[in-house]
């Protein structure tokens, strides 16, 4: 069989230039190696709007630096230690722990002093986080462990659909649906001033597959979770390159996000034409049974929150067997 | 800067007045305060680009139902101030509402440690008619007082008859009308509450427990310098 060839795609827009709290997206692949780390982060504009002064006199607030603080951590760990999957709990627990000492360093070099103001809204440098680390295995399987904080989130795109691989972590553990209506708090992510946790899963994902990690400017403001797969597969379809998929993917973003907005996409490169010729197939069926629907009750411009709610329901129901995870449950891994 | 998404913002503030005499020497400020408090939050808004489509804002003081009756928590209609030409008149009534609180009498007594009913006012602002409309919606409550609020059981104890019915029997059924999932009564991703009240146990209790709070722990707002106003306006419109 074939070796996989692993190709990235990134897509990264600042909505004000030069301001905007995504860092750029992580996409890793080591030299001469078949393992890589690709990851999202979003800095928390309203928990991290603390303005900070960096020692070249310029001003940015806690968020715009943490995310790319934070990113620029993983990359350095990960640069002396490659994703080793044997490993993966103890190199979850030392992520952990550089990242958390590196805030407190950072936090220290800012001279960061305690907040006047007291409550839970405020955190110092918060970020979420999304990341997978991959390894290629053999009998074209990629070995993965999903790993995310915050409201950012992984994704697998295959043949069957779109399928989550993270569970935002906020307030009442709201799912896709609740947290597109309600918009609920976030309850944990990273930051300096407070314990945190990395949620983990592992899996053993079959190609053709496309791993993808992105932040909620990305799928926040669609109608519904479906409406972004739909984008998804209709962007993927129409292109012939990586670099043009994200492209078209950015043309679709601009008009309608309202946040900056950050992806990372990995495929086998080998997998393209198949993989356009399977998600053709589900394309149709998305859009006969989930957004035409959807879609019809939007254009009867009724509130009908119900029968949209059962049909988010029925399309997150969808069988997920094949991405059953290699542990039953995911594990938190937390600063103390 | 407009919202190239066309997406619609409401934005309701209510703000929560302590009008006892011992706020006499702060209510200019406070007046102050409030009135540039939303135009102020435009701006940072508009500077993000999220351009609010409705502000509405209600005020309501309070002093003590032992001493000042039943009429002791007082409200307002919400003024709505949109982009139309009704703005304009709304506006004048607000600021001519505001300009007309004054701070005099009505306090606890030495026994009460000159305590009022904020908490009772806090409950009202809570159980406000809250804005559905809109694509996000922010709903936020404003408190400024110079001191510790009596508690529910102390409120009802002192003011017998003048005591309204329908209020919390102690401060867990109003922690629950804030946070729990079955008696919140604000919509969990939209409420923010402002405290600014001088450290004591109830505001501090507030701030420790209760989830989207900011509390300045000082009387009715002193001494908030500039970058954590600022802040607090960031907080505010960052996470919408």
């Amino acid at each position: 069989m074939e070796t996989p060839e692993i190709i990235y795609g990134t897509l990264w827009h600042e909505q004000r230039d030069g301001k905007g709290e995504d860092a750029e997206p992580l996409a890793v692949q080591f030299n001469n190696s078949s393992c890589g780390v690709m990851a999202v982060l979003d800095g928390m504009g309203g928990a991290g709007s603390a303005i900070r002064e960096l020692p070249d006199g310029t001003t940015h607030s806690d968020a715009f630096l943490a995310s790319r603080f934070v990113r620029e951590k993983i990359l350095q760990f990960f640069q002396k230690q490659k994703p080793d999957h044997s490993q993966r709990a103890k190199q979850l627990l030392d992520i952990i722990a550089f990242i958390k000492d590196e805030l407190d360093n950072y936090k220290e070099t800012l001279n960061i002093q305690p907040s006047a103001l007291y409550g839970n809204m405020t955190r110092i440098l918060p970020t979420t986080l999304a990341m997978i680390c991959w390894n290629v295995m053999d009998d074209n399987q990629l070995s993965i462990q999903d790993i995310w904080a915050g409201d950012s989130r992984n994704y697998i795109l295959d043949e069957r659909g779109l399928h989550f691989l993270s569970q935002d972590h906020t307030k009442g553990d709201a799912d896709a649906w609740e947290s597109l209506r309600e918009d609920p708090p976030i309850i944990n992510a990273i930051w300096q001033n407070k314990s945190f946790f990395l949620a983990e899963r592992c899996y053993m994902i079959r190609l053709p597959s496309i791993l993808i990690c992105c932040t909620d400017g990305c799928f926040g403001y669609l109608p519904s979770p479906m409406h972004f797969e739909k984008l998804l597969i209709t962007t993927f379809i129409q292109a012939t390159t990586m670099e043009e998929w994200m492209n078209l993917l950015k043309d679709q973003l601009l008009p309608i996000s309202g946040d900056d907005f950050s992806l990372v996409a990995l495929m086998n490169k080998n997998d393209w034409d198949d993989l356009k010729q399977s998600l053709q197939h589900r394309l149709e069926e998305v859009e006969n049974n989930y957004i035409k629907p959807f879609d019809g009750l939007l254009s009867l411009q009724k509130n009908i929150p119900s029968l949209q709610h059962t049909i988010w329901t029925k399309y997150a129901n969808t069988d997920v067997e094949h991405l059953k995870p290699i542990s039953p449950k995911e594990d938190n891994y937390g600063t103390k | 800067m407009e919202n190239q998404q066309g997406l619609k913002y409401n934005v309701d503030l209510v703000f929560v007045v302590d009008t006892t005499g011992s706020m006499a020497n702060l209510i200019n400020t406070v007046k102050g305060n409030i009135l540039k408090f939303y135009p102020d939050l435009k701006k940072v808004a508009d500077e993000k680009g999220k351009s609010i489509s409705q502000f509405r804002i209600k005020v309501i003081d309070f002093k003590n139902y032992e001493y000042n009756g039943r009429g002791a928590i007082q409200e307002s209609k919400f003024f709505t101030l949109t982009n139309d030409a009704q703005m304009e008149n709304e506006e004048d009534q607000l600021q001519s509402y505001v300009n007309n609180l004054s701070a005099n009498g009505g306090s606890g007594s030495r026994e009460q440690g000159y305590r009022e009913n904020g908490l009772e006012a806090l409950t009202i602002a809570m159980r406000s008619d809250w804005d559905k409309g809109g694509d996000k919606r922010r709903h936020v409550i404003v408190l400024f007082t110079d001191i510790a609020p009596l508690t529910f059981e102390e409120g009802r104890k002192y003011a017998g008859d003048n005591y309204p019915q329908d209020m919390p029997a102690n401060f867990d059924e109003l922690t629950d009308m804030w946070d729990s999932p079955q008696g919140a009564v604000m919509a969990k991703s939209s409420k923010r509450l402002i405290l600014f009240a001088p450290d004591c146990e109830t505001w501090d209790n507030i701030s420790n427990n209760w989830n989207e709070v900011i509390h300045w722990p000082a009387k009715a707002g002193e001494g908030l310098s500039d970058a954590d106003y600022n802040t607090i306006l960031d907080t505010l419109m960052n996470s919408i």
